[in-house]
Formats: C-alpha cells, sequence, structure tokens
C-alpha cells in the first residue's frame, strides 16, 4: 500500500445519517438493540398459516366460479387415503379390510372430519327375497376364498364403487375423509388435521403390506407447507454460510462479515416483528423472506465496508467511514429503492399473500439499507477495522478492466448484437405460455406427487372437471337433462368416469324394484332422495335444498381438450350460465338417438347416427298389439297380484290371480281392435275382479294406480329391448350398455307425462383444469402489471439520481435486455411460467438494474478502466451474492421456488455480466473528465477516488 | 363388523326411539353409581305407549336458517314403532312401520303409494346430515353396556363416566353421564369419548315436560347434539306434544294401517 499517494480523507460533515451514526455510535446501537427487542416481542406474537388457498386469487370468473363450487361441495376439503395392495393380491384379503375398517373409524375420530367414505362404510341396496336389503357393502369379512370371490365379484359389480372406491382390478382402494366447514370466524389448520389423518391411517395401516398414499387438497396445503418450511429452516443456514464464504474471501475480516449478515438479519427480525404486531400470517412465501433479503439486502453493506477498506480502514484516519459513506450512499440508496421498487410491483397483483410478501420483502430491502448506511458506520467507528484485500479482487479488476476495454473497442458489433439478441427473443418470449398446474407444485417422489401417480394409474385419472348444475333437481327434465351431460362428457378424449346425482338416484330405483330409471315425477325423485339423502357420498353431489348439483368427471392426461369440449357442449344446449341457463324439455327422439351415439361411444362401440336413429324409430314402431306384448302385460299383472313389488298383499287364489292378469293385460292394450270403449270395459271388469280379491274392496282405489304402472312399465321396457336387440345385429354389445341404452330409450314412454321443467337449468364449469385456467391467467395479468410498474419505478428512481433520461435508460437495458433473453430462452426450451418465475422479471428489473446503476454512477467520476478496476470487483461481488442467494433457493425442496431460484441467480449473473460488456459499449470511448462530464457527472472526487482505488489494488 | 355407517333409511329407527327420551319415577336417594344408573333406566323406560310429535332442526356451519324435518312418532312395546312424516311438504305423506331392529316397511307415495319392505342391519350415523346416531336414540339402558363411576356430584346433579363393559358394543367406549337430582333422575347432559379420550359429541337435553296422558313420564322439549369432530355442526330436536299410554291399539303398526295413512 502506498499511502503516500492517497488523499487522506477528511472529516465530513455531520448532516447525513451514516454521519450522524458515526458520531454517536452508542446511540445508534442502543437504538438497532431496542428495535430488536422490540421486534422480538412481535416476532413471538407472529401467527403462521398453512392456508394455501389463500394464494387463489378470488377476482377471476373461473375462479370464482371455482371457489363457489368449492364453498358448496367442499372438493378442496377432501383427503384421500389410498392403499394398494402387492402385486398379485387385492384389497378384499379379510386383513386389509378389516385394516380399511380400522382407518375408517380412526379417522372418523380426528376433529374436522364431516365424514369418512370407504369400503368399510358404504351401503349397498340390494334386491332380494321381496325385500330391498339395505346391507353394508362388506357386511363381514370374508371366511374363505369363495367369500372373498365372492364379494369381490359383487363389489366390483357396482358401478358407483368401481373407479371411485375400489381400482377396477380390486388391487388399489380410496378413502374419502370429507373435512368439516370451519366454524363461522375460525380457522382450522389444514396441516393439523392432515398430520392426524396422516397419523391415524399408518396407526391403522402399521405393519401390513400394503402401500399407502395421500392425496388431495389437504395433504397437498399440508406438503406444500411443511416443505417450504423445511426448505427456510435449511436453506437460511445455507444462504448465511455462503454469503459469509464470499465475504470472508473478499474481505478477509471477520467483523465486516458479521456486519453484513448481521445488517439483513436485524432486517428480518425487524419485518417479522412488524408483522407479528400487525396480526399479518406468515405464509409459505414469507418463509422464504430470509433467503431473499440475504441475497437482495446484503450488498448495501458490502459497498459501503468495500469502500470503507479501499479508504484504507482505520488506516485511513477519522472520519474515513463517513467518506466512504458519501460516495457510496446516493447508489446505495437509490439501488434499494429500486430493489423494493421490484418487489414492491407486487402490490399491484391479485393475490394478497404475494402483495403482502412484497412489502415484506421491500421492508426488508429497506431495512437491510437502513442498517448498511448505521449500524455498520457506527461499529466500525467504535471498532475500527483493517483495510484487508486480496490480491485476487486485483486480478478481478484488471480482467474487468480489459473486458470494458474490448466492449468499447468493440462497440458496435457489440450494440448490434445485443440489439438482435433482443429482437431474436421477441418471438419465443410471446411462445411462453403461462400455467399454473398445481400439481407441478408437488416435487417428485413427495406424498402428493406419488398419490397422483396412483390415482391415475389405479383410478384413472387424477383430476376432475366438474359441472355445477344450478335448478330443480328434483325435476324429471332437469334430471335428464343432467343424465344427458353426463352421457356426453363420458364420450370425451380422457374421460374415464362420470359421477353425478342421476347415478345413485337409478341405483336406487333399481334396488328398490322400480327401474333402473330415473323419477318420472317430482314427488318420485323426493321419495328416492329422502333414503340418500345424509348419505356422506351424496353431500358432494347435491346441496341439501336440492337446487344445486355437481357432476364430477375424472379425467387422465390434459384436460383442456374435454373442458373447452363441455364448453362448447354447454354453450350449444344454452345452459351456459352467461347465457341464463334453460329450462329443460323432456327429451325429443332425436336427442335421444343423439344420447345412445355417446354411449356407444364412450363403450368404444363406433356406430353410425343412422342405427341409433333406427333404433328409436323401432321403439315407435312396434305393433301396440304384438303377440308378445300381451303376454308381457299379463305377466307383469300376475307379479304384482303375487305380492311382488309391494303393490298388494298376495292373492292366495291363483286361479283368481290369473283371471284378474288377464283382465288387466287387455286394460292396457291400447290401440286393441275393441277400441277405447272395450279397453274402458277391459279397466272395469280388471278393478271389480280385483276388488274381490281384495280383502277390503274400497282398497282397490289404493292398489289400482300401481297395477296399472307395472303393467305399463313393462310393456315400454319389452318395447326398448326389442328395439336395442336391433342394434345388436350391428355390433356385440356388453351387456352394461345395452341396459344403459335400453333406459335412455324408455325416456320417450315415460309412465307419467314430463312436462318442461319449472326453473331453468344452468351450468357452470369447475374443477382442478377450470381453477388451473384461471390461476394462469391470474399470473400472466399479475407478471405483466407487477413488470410495468416495477420498469417505471426503476426508471424513476434512475432519473431522479441521474437527471438523466440517457442514463435512465442506458441503467435499465441490460436488465431489460437481460429478461428478454431469459424468456426468449424459455420459449425456445418450452418452459413454462408458474407462479414462482412469474415473479422473476420484476425482481429482476429491480435488482438487476443496480449493477448498471452502480457502474454509471462511479463513471462519471471516474474512467472505464478505473471504474473496471476499483468498483468492478465490489460489483462483482455483490453480483456472486445475490446471485448464490437466489440460487441457494433452487436447492429447496419446494418446486415453485426452485425454478424460481435458478431462474433468478440466472438473471442476476447475466444482468451483471451484460452490465460489464454493454455499459462500456454504450458510453462509447474511454475518458477522464470529459466523458465524465459526458455523463454529467461532477470531477470533484474523481481523483481521490482514483487515488483511493489505485490504492486499494495496489 | 362393527358399523356405524350413514343411512336415511335408518331414520325410522332413530325418530321410532324418540319415546326412549324420557324419564319417570320419583327421585329417590341414591348412594351409588350403579343405582343412579339403574334408576335413570327406569325412567328412560316407563310406558306402554307413546307418541311424539317432533321437529327436527338441522343447522349448517355459519348458517342462521336450520332445515326442519317434522314427524309423529308412534311406539308400542319395545318394538313396534310407526313413524309419520308431516313436514316439509315434500316428505309428507312419507311412513315407516319398524318390525324390529332389523326389519321395517316404507311407504312411497310417489310410486303407487307403494310399500317396500326395507331388511337393515345398518346402524345409522345421522339421518340428512344431522349429529344424531342411531345409538344416541336407541339405547334404552345403560345398564349391563356400561360400567358407571360415579366422578363428581354438583349441587343438583350426579357425574356417571360409564365405561363400556368388555364384549359389549357401542359407538363410543366411554361416556359421562348428568343425572339430574331434582327431576327424576332425568338425563340432562351426555358426552361421549372415544377411545383416546377425546370428546367428540355432546347431547344437551333441556326443558324436561311431564307427558300427556296416563303415566309418570317425562320428555325433554329440547335435545340439542353437538358433533365436535365436525366443527361443531349442532342438530336440536324440539319435541312439541308428547303423550304416553292413550291405548294406542295393535293394528296401527300393519302395512294396510301404513299404506291408508290412518
Amino acid at each position: 500500500m502506498t499511502s503516500s499517494t492517497l488523499e487522506k480523507p477528511r472529516r465530513r460533515p455531520l448532516g447525513t445519517p451514516t454521519a450522524l451514526a458515526a458520531r454517536h455510535p452508542w446511540t445508534t446501537l442502543l437504538a438497532f438493540t431496542l428495535v430488536t427487542a422490540v421486534a422480538a416481542v412481535g416476532l413471538g406474537r407472529l401467527q403462521e398459516t398453512d392456508d394455501v388457498l389463500e394464494f387463489i386469487p378470488p377476482g377471476d370468473p373461473d375462479v370464482k366460479v371455482f371457489n363457489d363450487v368449492n364453498a358448496k361441495f367442499g372438493a378442496l376439503r377432501v383427503a384421500l387415503i389410498g392403499v394398494e395392495a402387492p402385486a398379485g393380491d387385492d384389497v378384499f384379503a379379510p386383513e386389509t379390510l378389516s385394516r380399511i375398517e380400522r382407518a375408517t373409524e380412526a379417522l372418523k375420530s380426528v376433529h374436522g372430519v364431516d365424514r369418512v367414505i370407504s369400503l368399510s362404510s358404504l351401503v349397498d341396496f340390494a334386491p332380494a327375497d321381496g325385500a330391498v336389503q339395505v346391507v353394508p357393502l362388506v357386511p363381514e369379512l370374508p371366511r374363505s376364498a369363495v367369500d372373498r370371490a365372492a364379494l369381490k365379484a359383487r363389489v366390483l359389480s357396482r358401478e358407483h364403487v368401481v373407479g371411485s372406491f375400489v381400482s377396477p382390478d380390486g388391487r388399489a382402494a380410496l378413502l374419502l375423509v370429507f373435512l368439516a366447514p370451519p366454524k363461522p370466524g375460525t380457522q382450522v389448520s389444514l396441516r393439523r388435521v392432515a398430520h392426524e389423518l396422516h397419523q391415524a391411517a399408518e396407526g391403522a395401516f402399521a405393519g401390513g403390506r400394503l402401500r399407502m398414499f395421500y392425496g388431495g387438497a389437504p395433504f397437498a396445503a399440508a406438503t406444500i407447507f411443511e416443505e417450504t418450511q423445511e426448505d427456510a429452516r435449511r436453506l437460511t443456514p445455507l444462504a448465511m454460510l455462503c454469503i459469509l464464504l464470499v465475504i470472508v474471501l473478499a474481505f478477509r475480516d471477520p467483523v465486516g462479515v458479521a456486519l453484513t449478515v448481521l445488517t439483513v438479519a436485524w432486517a428480518v427480525v425487524a419485518v417479522l416483528g412488524v408483522m407479528g404486531f400487525l396480526g399479518e400470517p406468515y405464509t409459505v412465501v414469507s418463509s422464504t423472506l430470509p433467503v431473499i433479503l440475504f441475497a437482495s439486502g446484503s450488498s448495501y453493506a458490502v459497498h459501503l465496508l468495500g469502500r470503507y477498506y479501499a479508504l484504507g480502514g482505520r488506516d485511513g484516519g477519522p472520519g474515513v467511514v463517513e467518506a466512504a459513506a458519501e460516495v457510496v450512499t446516493p447508489p446505495v440508496v437509490i439501488a434499494g429503492c429500486t430493489t423494493g421498487a421490484g418487489f414492491l410491483s407486487f402490490v399491484v397483483m391479485d393475490i394478497r399473500p404475494m402483495r403482502t410478501f412484497g412489502v415484506e420483502c421491500a421492508a426488508g430491502v429497506f431495512l437491510c439499507l437502513l442498517a448498511a448506511l448505521l449500524l455498520v458506520p457506527a461499529v466500525v467507528t467504535l471498532w475500527p477495522r483493517r483495510a484487508a484485500q486480496p490480491a485476487e479482487l486485483g486480478r478481478v479488476g484488471e480482467g474487468l478492466k480489459r473486458v470494458g476495454l474490448w466492449s468499447v473497442r468493440s462497440r458496435r458489433w457489440l450494440l448490434a448484437g445485443s440489439v438482435v439478441a433482443a429482437l431474436a427473443t421477441v418471438g419465443p418470449m410471446f411462445e411462453v405460455e403461462v400455467r399454473m398446474e398445481p400439481h407441478n407444485f408437488f416435487r417428485p417422489g413427495s406424498e402428493p406427487w406419488l398419490a397422483e401417480h396412483f390415482l391415475d394409474e389405479r383410478f384413472g385419472g387424477s383430476q376432475f372437471l366438474q359441472v355445477s348444475l344450478a335448478g330443480d333437481l328434483t325435476d324429471p327434465a332437469t334430471l335428464r337433462e343432467a343424465q344427458r351431460l353426463a352421457q356426453f362428457a363420458r364420450a370425451q378424449p380422457g374421460v374415464t368416469q362420470v359421477s353425478s346425482i342421476v347415478g345413485p338416484l337409478a341405483l336406487l330405483s333399481d334396488a328398490m324394484g322400480l327401474g333402473h330409471g330415473l323419477p318420472e315425477t317430482h314427488g318420485q325423485a323426493v321419495n328416492l332422495l329422502f333414503f340418500i339423502e345424509g348419505e356422506p357420498s351424496l353431500r358432494s353431489l347435491l346441496t341439501p335444498d336440492r337446487h344445486e348439483a355437481l357432476l364430477h368427471i375424472r379425467v387422465r392426461g390434459d384436460a383442456q381438450p374435454a373442458t373447452q369440449a363441455m364448453e362448447r357442449y354447454l354453450e350449444s344446449r344454452h345452459l351456459d350460465a352467461r347465457l341464463g341457463g334453460r329450462r329443460p324439455n323432456p327429451p325429443t327422439d332425436a336427442e335421444v338417438a343423439e344420447r345412445m351415439g355417446w354411449i356407444l361411444k364412450a363403450a368404444g362401440v363406433n356406430a353410425p347416427g343412422e342405427q341409433t336413429t333406427e333404433a328409436v324409430r323401432r321403439l315407435r314402431s312396434l305393433p301396440a298389439e304384438d303377440a308378445s306384448l300381451g303376454e308381457v302385460r299379463r305377466q307383469a299383472a300376475l307379479a304384482v297380484l303375487r305380492g311382488e313389488g309391494g303393490i298388494l298383499e298376495p292373492i292366495a287364489d291363483q286361479a283368481l290371480a290369473e283371471r284378474i292378469a288377464g283382465l288387466a293385460a287387455r286394460a292396457f292394450s291400447s290401440g286393441g281392435a275393441g277400441g277405447p270403449k272395450d279397453q274402458d270395459q277391459a279397466v272395469d271388469e280388471a278393478q271389480r275382479a280385483l276388488a274381490g280379491a281384495l280383502p277390503s274392496p274400497e282398497d282397490v282405489e289404493t292398489v289400482w294406480p300401481g297395477l296399472a304402472e307395472r303393467i305399463r312399465d313393462a310393456d315400454r321396457r319389452h318395447r326398448a329391448a326389442r328395439a336395442v336387440e336391433s342394434m345388436a345385429a350391428h355390433h356385440e354389445l356388453p351387456a352394461p350398455v345395452a341396459a344403459e341404452l335400453r333406459e335412455t330409450l324408455l325416456d320417450l314412454l315415460p309412465l307419467q307425462t314430463l312436462g318442461p321443467a319449472p326453473a331453468p337449468l344452468v351450468a357452470r364449469i369447475a374443477g382442478e383444469p377450470v381453477l388451473e385456467r384461471g390461476l394462469s391467467r391470474s399470473v400472466a395479468k399479475n407478471q405483466t402489471r407487477s413488470l410495468i410498474v416495477s420498469l417505471v419505478a426503476v426508471l424513476g428512481f434512475m432519473f431522479l439520481l441521474f437527471r438523466s433520461a440517457r442514463l435512465a435508460f442506458l441503467s435499465v437495458y441490460p436488465s431489460a435486455l437481460t429478461m428478454a433473453i431469459v424468456f426468449g430462452v424459455m420459449g425456445l426450451g418450452g418452459m413454462r411460467i408458474d407462479i414462482g418465475t412469474s415473479l422473476v422479471a420484476s425482481i429482476a428489473t429491480g435488482a438487476g438494474s443496480d449493477f448498471a446503476m452502480h457502474y454509471l454512477w462511479y463513471l462519471r467520476r471516474s474512467t472505464h478502466e478505473e471504474v473496471a478496476r476499483f468498483v468492478g470487483p465490489i460489483m462483482v461481488i455483490s453480483t456472486l451474492l445475490v446471485a448464490f442467494g437466489f440460487a441457494i433457493l433452487g436447492f429447496g425442496k419446494a418446486q415453485p421456488m426452485r425454478l424460481f431460484g435458478f431462474l433468478a441467480a440466472a438473471a442476476m449473473a447475466l444482468a451483471a455480466g451484460l452490465t460489464f460488456v454493454l455499459v462500456p459499449a454504450l458510453i462509447g470511448e474511454p475518458g477522464g473528465p470529459a466523458e465524465s462530464a459526458r455523463l454529467g457527472g461532477a470531477s470533484g472526487l474523481t481523483a481521490q477516488d482514483g487515488a483511493e482505488s489505485k490504492e486499494m489494488v495496489s | 363388523m362393527k358399523r356405524s355407517l350413514s343411512v336415511s333409511v335408518s331414520m325410522v329407527l332413530w325418530a321410532a326411539t324418540g319415546g326412549l327420551l324420557v324419564g319417570a319415577g320419583t327421585a329417590r336417594a341414591a348412594e351409588t353409581a350403579a343405582e343412579i344408573l339403574k334408576l335413570t333406566d327406569e325412567a328412560q323406560n316407563n310406558y306402554q305407549d307413546l307418541t311424539l310429535e317432533s321437529t327436527m332442526l338441522i343447522r349448517e356451519p355459519g348458517q342462521q336458517n336450520a332445515r326442519e324435518i317434522n314427524f309423529v312418532t308412534i311406539s308400542k312395546g319395545k318394538d313396534k314403532r310407526l313413524v309419520r312424516f308431516t313436514g316439509p311438504g315434500d316428505f309428507k305423506g312419507m311412513g315407516f312401520l319398524v318390525e324390529n331392529r332389523d326389519t321395517m316397511y316404507v311407504l312411497l307415495p310417489a310410486f303407487g303409494n307403494r310399500v317396500r319392505r326395507l331388511g337393515t342391519h345398518v346402524k345409522a350415523q345421522g339421518f340428512q346430515g344431522s349429529d344424531a346416531s342411531y345409538d344416541d336414540m336407541a339405547t334404552t339402558q345403560y345398564t349391563g353396556i356400561y360400567e358407571p363411576k360415579l366422578v363428581a356430584t354438583e349441587a343438583d346433579a350426579w357425574v356417571l363416566e360409564l365405561t363400556l363393559l368388555p364384549g359389549k358394543q357401542a359407538e363410543s367406549p366411554r361416556l359421562k353421564v348428568w343425572v339430574d337430582k331434582n327431576t327424576h333422575h332425568q338425563v340432562t347432559r351426555i358426552e361421549y369419548y372415544d377411545d383416546k379420550g377425546q370428546k367428540q359429541r355432546t347431547q344437551i337435553r333441556t326443558n324436561f315436560k311431564k307427558d300427556e296422558g296416563n303415566g309418570e313420564h317425562y320428555t325433554p322439549e329440547w335435545i340439542k347434539f353437538i358433533d365436535h369432530r365436525r366443527n361443531d355442526h349442532t342438530t336440536e330436536l324440539h319435541t312439541t306434544k308428547a303423550q304416553v299410554n292413550t291405548g294406542v291399539a295393535d293394528d296401527v303398526f300393519t302395512q294396510r294401517s301404513l299404506q291408508r295413512g290412518s
């Protein structure tokens, strides 16, 4: 060190905050200690929230529908627990069933659980011995291999069970745990519930050979929160270590290192303390605050200390820290403002926790700045430090000088190249898709990730598209419209399963011996619903007031094609909520033919439309007096008279029963040769005969409607069967498909007159694919908004500093080019933007511009060569700090933060690199005072600073 | 397999046992837990026939309006029960006839007034999403199922802790029961605990009134069921009229009677 060349720093006048802190170091330290103590109290009050649903923007129309549907049906309050038997086994082993039962009971006992549905809690409606048996689906544990096979066959034959609670191959089972809505004004920790559910399930399945899977929103939210927390615990020390290493290598002064870390640590404690006092919850993103502040807030102390060391430290005499601050303060303050503005730009986002996070980060940055300008001077005044600069920094400076000179020499090529690069990125940049796929938040190998793969593999998909239906769901025409919608959905690509209220109604109707069709009157619908309302699984299909229903469409793979098809369908049927909905009418012949086509398509049968139309034509054209029909009616009447169907007590006299049956069959042979008069006579005769057979003749009025209905029902079923038979000539129809075709045809021959619905049916699309679309739209919008705000703010601050539009633009140019390149590369690589990566642009615009700003600031006082050699190393250190800080987030478990960390680090490094290369080129030929004057700089400090800088690296 | 399933069909069992929520007898001095429990059991089963008019109010968390279901329950002896729904309009006309715990008949007015026999072995967890379980209503006595222990004596009540006896089955392994000292051994509060000692549900019975008719019989006007697992989801049962020993004929409990609505 050649101190002879160094002008002694003069004592600066008291007036700046730094000078004040340096003059009153103990007071400053006391003030910081007091603030820390108060913040610690606030820290103790800090409440954490694990509600990741707060990250769903409330304003988007798709998201509004999703939230509304979720509030009514609780789709996001369902935890899925899957069990998978080893290869070659199934879940019908007694031990497995017993464990499922134990788990069901244990899960039900967890506070916050509304209901649990599993193989052991499901009931089965089975007709037996003239009654409907309401029995558990698994009435008892199988005692033998035969029992087990029979049970498996029975369970796998239940449409409403397979694919929902047991996999089609029987190897896997699902337990659905519905969480209760929280009491008004209270918050339930999803993580606590998820943790207890996990424990309960593990307890029940411990020691078995089953693989367990934990999916659904509660487990996913808990996993995301816990992984983020773990990242914060793991990565914060790592970030500190990284920063320590960089600063140790740069300054070789432990106190300097400790001071740098202290400024950030103090800021973190202060921000969290204020959050505690304000009652602002500590969210998933808040946990990244320490790492982000270590990355973006440590450079202020570095700049000040770097200058302090450069001026000789304690060897520089009294007032050296004020002298250092005088040069460093303006750019460092502007750097704090621009970085803070980058974070503060989040306030324009429509996601509340992100807005808060932006404010937290910005406040943290300003506090880091404050600590750098006050705490550091106070400490080094009390305990002055020796200047300690390693020779490596000198070499870095020399290297940067050469880069700068080369840059100036090649300025035309470089500038042209940068323009070409910027232009080249335009196309790919617009190719970058913003796609918020919630499942991408799951770390490969994490519980939700495994659960998703399990559902895809065993249950035909993990995504659910939903259609919310509002109308009178007890109206027969409305129910048929819902059924039509379900049949259309099932025929769409990727759709593996559709469940809705029509399924349980048809199943119950069948079990009651009322036919496998939908109710034909409002009263019938209510009668049937009475039996299943309150049944746990129904509550996710129909609201208690029966005015809203939900159609669950399970999709494997990309759900967007099916979503779009459903939207087009709803629009074409005028059911779309935006069109106001429509009052459903009873189905027409053409509509039924169309529905039959969808049923066949879903079953993989490729039938031309003419075949279904022909089937409908045959249904209509079967002669009323077809010989077989007469016998069908007679048999139906006979069955009723034998007591089947619960219409009357059996008639013991067989001959009498036969006679009444014959008369009743004739009474319903509409269109017969005798005409209506003959028919009326037959009705009279049949009723008289029946009255004579009943214990009380007046009971005929009670039982006749039931008898009539049974006969007419048998008649129409026979017709439908004949019509479907006509199709069997063309295709081999599986029995369930043929049955569904028959039931669909029955809509054209209702027993009761079907009228138009009393209320319109209004449909809205919801579910995960729609949420994804809404989130994507929100993220794209937020990114654009925050980027614009950040850019305008940064340009404003730069203008304030330089009082020059040109220099303000030059400061922003490298970071703007950086963003163009980063997004261009993302576009070329087919990478997508998510909530994490969408933050990079505004942060990088703010923090990335600081490099160029610092360069230009010093360039106003010195030459390229000197700036590169003497200030460049400090900039490299701060670049390394920022880049390493962000890169550390990339090593976390939380997926959204991983890509954000790497991308932000790359952007920062690139912005710094472009600054060193482009700024000299943009400024032009190297020069001393002339150039400085051109840049509008004051020359007062140049000689001294140059001398100091030379001293620093000599 | 032990079952506790949610099927509305079992509503009939639920509603039909409404008569068990009553008490009778005299306020005798009781010293031991077993004696107190025995007197409580006697109070609950002191009738030949019983007719109750009730309204169930199911309240969803955060909603002011409750769903209302009105019904009349006629009971005779241990098994015979007839339930008729009187409201809301949708349910009016529906009815059940209970022959025994496993067999019942249901009347479907909208399906040609058909009666269907339902065979069920399923216990009801709740009806229409309510918080009252079959066990709540069907348990006619505790003696022989639970082992009682007097854990506290309050000014107006004995507090018994009931522990499930080995080999017996019930929804809750442990109960805490408050037996009123002044009003004929009425159970005024029951807390249900799981095997880990966590409180799962609470039942509160208030405003006991002597039934109309010929007998010493008391029915709580209000019963409140709170399920703490469901974040304090609440169901209330309001008995508007209670008649005891009015001489209900046996032929009331027939399918024909059910079908004819008489």
